[in-house]
């Protein structure tokens, strides 16, 4: 920071460096700090379920009852949204959801990195999803499938239009879903480092007056975690109900 | 009490004992259906930037600027703001919304 002079660079921490170079045939495939974290993140998810699954007591450990309870309420989750067929497509889902989480709970250690900030990452994962949905209810149901871009009861005028649109609006799912993550998580993020820039500028003015009122963006940063991490077990939920909801859609046509 | 109305897992019982209660919630109800029916400005957003976007390249690819931009402009604003219908009414599920609003 220059003297005297606040500079904030809130966007600095979503910086992607690589760690280990290397690249395959002209592609880059360094190993970034984005890699290792969700290599992070997936060690931990196996570890703690490794772990949980471990001692398989009829009195359940800690560890124990926190996997069975996370394993429940995903379980519970998948049948509730897209319907008790749909368990077959559990494993994924499952992965999905912890892989997310630890992504975004990982991002709330201080000097850490969040790989759900990045839309490359939220958009992977959403069109990988939305294209083994689309060709899911494919194979279920052949060209029936495309009946649902077809509403009953629509005057003969407009069903052109409304098909349309029905299409349209049915390829902007991946795309909702990748933005909700992401920005969710970038703002937040931005918004914490941002306080805390107030928080330093202000306790390093050198006057007291200012720095007492540091201690202002200090407490609204406490505030800001504990809605953050609210955000990230939220967002991590919202983005496996949708896929759940869209993969009910894949299995079930309701007309 | 017969020995095969009892229901056979916890989750039988839980159901049964819910529905005795008058907590039942029916079969059909989903996590989905107990979240705020509030439409998701995101997908007006989200649709209107997306469409928008894909005009911006068609136009600089075309060099047809800037009409084919303000056309995905417009049909992302329609887009969304079909979206945004169907969102209240509490249809996730394709063209559902429009079948239950027109029995």
């Amino acid at each position: 920071m220059s003297e005297g002079k606040l500079h904030i660079d809130p966007i600095s921490q979503f910086a992607i460096h690589p760690l280990f170079e290397f690249s395959l045939g002209g592609y880059n495939l360094a190993y970034t700090n984005s890699s290792l974290f969700m290599t992070l993140a997936v060690a931990m998810i196996a570890g703690f379920f490794l772990l949980g699954g471990k001692h398989r007591e009829l009195v359940p450990s800690r560890i124990q009852a926190a996997g069975e309870m996370a394993y429940e309420s995903i379980a519970n989750m998948v049948r509730d949204n897209a319907g008790p067929d749909a368990m077959r497509y559990f494993p994924i889902i499952f992965a999905i959801f912890f892989l997310v989480l630890f992504g975004n709970v990982l991002g709330m250690i201080p000097g850490s990195f969040t790989y759900t900030s990045h839309i490359i990452v939220t958009l992977t994962l959403a069109l990988t999803l939305f294209i083994c949905i689309t060709l899911l209810g494919f194979a279920r149901h052949g060209v029936h499938f495309l009946s649902r871009f077809v509403p009953h009861g629509v005057p003969a005028l407009i069903l052109p239009f409304i098909v349309a649109l029905e299409v349209l609006s049915y390829l902007v799912r991946p795309l909702t879903l990748a933005v909700r993550l992401f920005a969710n998580m970038l703002a937040g993020h931005m918004m914490l480092k941002v306080f805390a820039y107030f928080a330093v500028g202000l306790m390093t003015s050198g006057s007291i007056g200012l720095m007492a009122l540091g201690t202002l963006p200090v407490l609204m940063n406490v505030a800001l975690i504990g809605l953050e991490l609210f955000v990230a077990v939220l967002q991590a939920m919202i983005f496996t109900i949708l896929t759940c909801v869209y993969l009910r859609d894949a299995l079930v046509i309701e007309h | 009490m017969a020995a095969e109305e009892t229901p056979r897992t916890l989750s039988d019982r839980i159901a049964t004992a819910r529905k005795n209660a008058g907590l039942a919630s029916d079969a059909t109800e989903t996590l989905d259906d107990r979240m705020p029916k509030a439409p998701n400005g995101l997908e007006l957003v989200v649709a209107v930037c997306a469409f928008g976007f894909l005009g911006f390249g068609a136009d600089r690819w075309l060099d047809t600027k800037p009409w084919l931009m303000l056309l995905g402009l417009l049909i992302g604003l329609v887009v969304g703001l079909w979206n945004l219908h169907r969102a209240s009414l509490g249809a996730d599920a394709l063209s559902v919304g429009l079948v239950k609003k027109d029995r």
